[in-house]
């Protein structure tokens, strides 16, 4: 590669996006840099706990709240292969009903299910996307029981992950390498067709002439601390720096046109439950099953446990709920995460620091869903035979028989005293060819540009009502070699 | 030239070209005038009314702003706000209504919506603007008597803003007709013209489509009445200041004449820099026309006319000022960048060349009031066998501060906006500061706080005790106490 010359395809951001972009383009015989601002870490500093974790391998070390009428803790990974290193690797495909609802609402081409199918299967087959394969963890055969009780549809959710130990360290990085994320897969095999990375470099802005792209400025964090500023000239660049930080990195370089505007996440909401035997759920892999009864407005399922995660949970009534501590043994934690159909904007800071704001309000029908959400969720999990289950809800302390559980499904619970969390965030600059409400065209082709592309969970036009690695991962691949074979 | 050397050059003429302006508008003042029309006892808290209803008027512009360009973009009203008020403010430094074109600009820059579309939706903006202020002109004159002489500027300012909204409507209403005559019509001339024509009618039927409903006409209309109303209140609240009974009809009388005259460029014969003549002739000619003394009338246009534009040069400036900053941050980071030239010619082939050992940014020593709040947040005493409990207090409170170093400056102004408070509050209930307080009042204290019934407490207290909580039971000591604990029980 000669320095002085512009790069073929500048990529930001080594995610799900972003890796998928760099393996596409490298393996195509394309000049690819791609420009990470987390750090590679090595499998041996992978597994710790979760302060340590959040230290490491999150954006602000996990503090990138939410703002709007219910603050929501969200946090997302910054290292090396972005948030397929800290997820818990469950994979969906984008469900058929959502890719007609963004056919009818965004214009979005070729996107049916033949459309996606031959790179949903080949992802599966490169990621490994099965089963757990073996005897379910006690917290998934518990949740198992609940669901059949309550005689409703389950399915036990693939996972990319390969000979799965059952460590519980999905969220601080998996140690044994069995989760195929993107530094284990993708990346390795873009740098052996010639993607060459930087990581600890953040992009401060796109430099613009006109109607094209002609590089970044990106500051380089050096091994001795100090900051450099360089200049990387590049003839395209593919924006794949996640649902909050692509928009804010466009709008900092002064690109707007539906930029950042329509910000949607999975509003979460935590219930830890107590069951009379012991469940170990901080020794095993979290609950692997999905409720998808009441899709795509609802999702039930099971969430990581570590002790410091449950103490969080209960600390909305700790004086009441705290010395639930001891009983860990016995305990697991799960959720409702409803299909967000509030909105949020992404802004970059106007302080002109490295701060993003992100803004979302919950919507009644948010407010509605996670009230209803949290009634089957308490009767499901009274019906597994907890004895006790415990709503991150303030006022709320504890939930012990059905009729305290099933009020939920006529009763509001009160906005003040929600603690939502999400991990799941997209759709802040949409693609379709409704040029009245998206950013990019339906391959992701940023518009009123001549060579700039996003491809990462922003582009995704609408809440996808599943975990969206699935689907970024399937449209960052049809849009990488759309982008192929036209530059041919 | 150097792309750097240009954007530098490009601030500081902008910058120069700024204080041009203020010069010229500050020179054409007549700063005895302002004096002796300030002088009157009891006047500011009457100014400083006016003002304030001024101000309400450019925010529902903004407002108006945000709904018109609704479809297309999403702007906040501090930013639609802003851009209205920029476009008065070079309005009122430039003459020949240039500020719509530097708001159009504007509004264009910080959408992303083609120029010809946001000077669409200023033209529209203006229209409704033009025709709110005759519809309250005429009511004045109805209320105050038909022997007022305006009726012809009435009738022809009329005549101009409805043809023009007609002309909005008929393409808001119906965009592909017009779309299509626009089409046939160019075609037959040239296919050229006809493609030119065709892009530029896009964009102005893109600006008028918010208006493709009789709702939407609505609340445009409505909107725009409403901020003329809130500019006839500069006007209501400087009446009594001079003496004047306080009277709507008059101050919508005088605000309508007012602002006609100078409405348009050339039309009315006047458009100077600030409006300094026209505006001060048309408000002292209205007044007179009401029955108030001419010395009176020529206080009342000074300090009307002062109002306005104290609001517009001090917001609009401030606002040009941090545009000027952001373009120079640019221009500074664009100057301060080097090439990456040699940064991968040195590497392996196939390697991620650095990143394996960049600094721990916590590393910096905990302060020791988040040492004492982390003690009194976390269950220390619960846990017997720890064996250096301090140790672990530490290990907590340094990852609190690390937590609070990571997240925004905003959110750190805010935390720490919110920890005074809370030591102020502590001090008056306690006359001692928290972290000086005994551990077991420090714990009630944090408890009522952090798990009380106010929310905004709770909020507050939110981050620390959930990250003291987290960190605390994630500590390998404490784990260790929980599971002897749990296997003693």
């Amino acid at each position: 590669m000669n320095s002085r010359q512009p790069v073929q395809a500048l990529i930001i951001g080594s995610g799900a996006g972003g890796a998928m972009t760099a393996q596409v383009l490298a393996s195509s015989g394309m000049e690819v840099l791609l420009l990470e601002e987390g750090r590679l870490w090595p499998l041996s500093e992978y597994g710790n706990n979760c302060p340590e974790g959040m230290k490491k391998m999150y954006r602000r070390r996990g503090m990138t709240p939410i703002m709007g009428t219910v603050p929501i803790g969200y946090t997302e990974g910054r290292c090396y292969g972005g948030g397929t290193e800290v997820n818990s690797g469950f994979w969906h495909r984008t469900p058929t009903e959502i890719l007609l609802r963004w056919k009818a609402q965004y214009n979005l081409e070729a996107a049916y299910p033949k459309d996606l199918e031959p790179h949903f299967a080949w992802l599966e087959e490169q990621l490994n996307v099965s089963l757990y394969g073996k005897e379910w963890p006690a917290s998934t055969r518990i949740f198992a029981r609940g669901i059949e009780a309550m005689d409703w549809s389950y399915q036990e959710v693939p996972r990319v992950v390969e000979n799965c130990e059952s460590l519980n360290f999905c969220p601080n990085g998996c140690p044994s390498g069995a989760k195929k994320s993107m530094s284990r897969t993708l990346l390795p095999q873009a740098e052996q067709s010639g993607a060459r990375v930087l990581t600890n470099c953040r992009v401060k802005m796109l430099i613009k002439q006109k109607k094209r792209i002609t590089g970044v400025l990106a500051s380089l964090l050096r091994a001795d601390g100090s900051e450099e500023l360089i200049r990387i000239p590049a003839e395209n660049v593919f924006v794949c720096a996640g649902a909050t930080e692509t928009p804010a990195l466009l709008r900092r370089s002064g690109i707007h046109f539906h930029i950042g505007d329509s910000f949607r996440i999975h509003p979460m909401l935590k219930v830890a439950a107590r069951f009379n035997d012991e469940v170990n759920s901080h020794r095993s892999v979290l609950p692997l099953l999905q409720v998808k009864e009441f899709w795509p407005e609802i999702s039930l399922g099971g969430a990581f446990f570590a002790l410091g995660h449950l103490a969080m949970l209960l600390s909305e009534n700790w004086p009441a709920t705290g010395q639930q501590m001891d009983n860990f043994k016995t305990m697991a934690i799960f959720y409702v995460a409803v299909r967000g159909t509030g909105k949020g904007t992404i802004r970059s800071s106007l302080t002109g620091e490295d701060a993003t704001s992100i803004k979302y309000d919950l919507s009644r029908e948010d407010q509605w869903n996670l009230s209803k959400g949290l009634a089957h969720l308490c009767a499901l999990l009274l019906a597994a035979g907890a004895v006790e289950v415990y709503p991150s809800v303030y006022g709320l302390s504890s939930i012990n028989n059905d009729i305290d559980a099933i009020r939920w499904l006529d009763q509001l619970l009160p906005k003040s005293c929600l603690s939502l969390t999400t991990i799941h965030a997209f759709s802040s600059c949409p693609m379709g060819e409704r040029i009245d409400r998206c950013a990019a065209d339906s391959f992701g082709k940023v518009y009123h540009h001549e060579n700039l592309y996003i491809n990462d969970g922003s582009m995704i036009p609408d809440s996808p009502g599943v975990n969206p690695q699935g689907t970024i991962m399937g449209f960052a691949r049809r849009n990488a070699i759309h982008f192929v074979e036209e530059q041919r | 030239m150097n792309n750097n050397v240009s954007r530098i050059l490009l601030v500081i003429l902008g910058i120069l070209v700024s204080c041009v302006f203020v010069v010229i508008a500050v020179w054409h003042m007549d700063w005895h005038k302002v004096l002796v029309a300030l002088s009157p006892p009891g006047i500011y808290p009457w100014f400083f009314f006016s003002i304030a209803s001024y101000i309400i008027g450019h925010i529902i512009r903004g407002l108006r702003t945000r709904m018109l360009i609704s479809r297309d973009a999403s702007l906040s009203i501090m930013t639609a706000t802003n851009i209205v008020v920029v476009g008065y403010a070079v309005n009122n430094i430039m003459p020949a209504r240039m500020g719509e074109f530097a708001r159009a600009a504007m509004l264009s820059e910080r959408t992303g919506i083609p120029f010809l579309q946001s000077l669409t939706v200023v033209f529209i903006e203006r229209v409704f603007d033009g025709l709110a202020i005759v519809v309250l002109l005429s009511t004045a004159v109805l209320f105050l008597g038909t022997g007022l002489p305006v009726q012809h500027t009435i009738v022809i300012s009329f005549s101009v803003f409805g043809s023009a909204l007609l002309f909005i409507l008929l393409v808001g209403v119906a965009p592909h007709r017009f779309m299509a005559g626009i089409s046939k019509a160019t075609y037959a001339v040239s296919p050229r013209l006809h493609d030119t024509a065709v892009r530029i009618t896009t964009f102005f039927v893109n600006g008028a489509g918010y208006l493709s409903t009789p709702a939407n006409i609505l609340k445009i209309s409505v909107v725009s009445l409403v901020i003329w109303l809130c500019d006839a209140g500069l006007f209501i609240f400087l009446l009594p200041a001079f003496g004047l009974s306080i009277n709507l009809w008059q101050a919508l009388f005088v605000m309508g004449v007012a602002n006609l005259g100078i409405f348009f460029p050339f039309v009315f014969g006047h458009s100077s820099p600030g409006y300094i003549g026209p505006f001060h002739y048309k408000c002292i000619q209205s007044l007179v026309l009401l029955g108030a003394p001419r010395a009176a009338a020529q206080n009342f246009s000074v300090v009307a006319h002062l109002a306005i534009y104290i609001i517009l040069l001090v917001w609009g400036g401030l606002v040009l000022l941090w545009y000027g900053i952001a373009l120079g941050l640019t221009a500074n980071l664009t100057k301060r960048a080097k090439s990456y030239s040699g940064l991968m010619d040195c590497a392996p082939a196939t390697a991620n060349i650095l990143g394996l050992t960049s600094p721990d940014t916590a590393a910096k020593p905990t302060a020791p009031f988040i040492y004492k709040l982390t003690e009194a947040a976390v269950p220390l005493d619960a846990y017997e066998g720890i064996s250096d409990p301090r140790a672990v207090v530490t290990y907590v409170a340094d990852f609190i501060q690390g937590e609070i170093r990571n997240l925004s400056k905003k959110f750190q102004v805010l935390f720490a906006i919110g920890m005074f408070g809370f030591n102020l509050i502590i001090s008056l209930r306690y006359f001692s500061s928290f972290a000086s307080l005994p551990l077991t009042t420090r714990r009630l204290i944090f408890n009522s706080w952090a798990y009380g019934r106010i929310p905004v407490q709770r909020q507050l207290f939110k981050l620390i005790r959930s990250t003291a909580l987290l960190a605390f039971f994630e500590h390998p000591a404490v784990t260790a106490a929980l599971e002897k604990r749990k296997d003693r029980q």
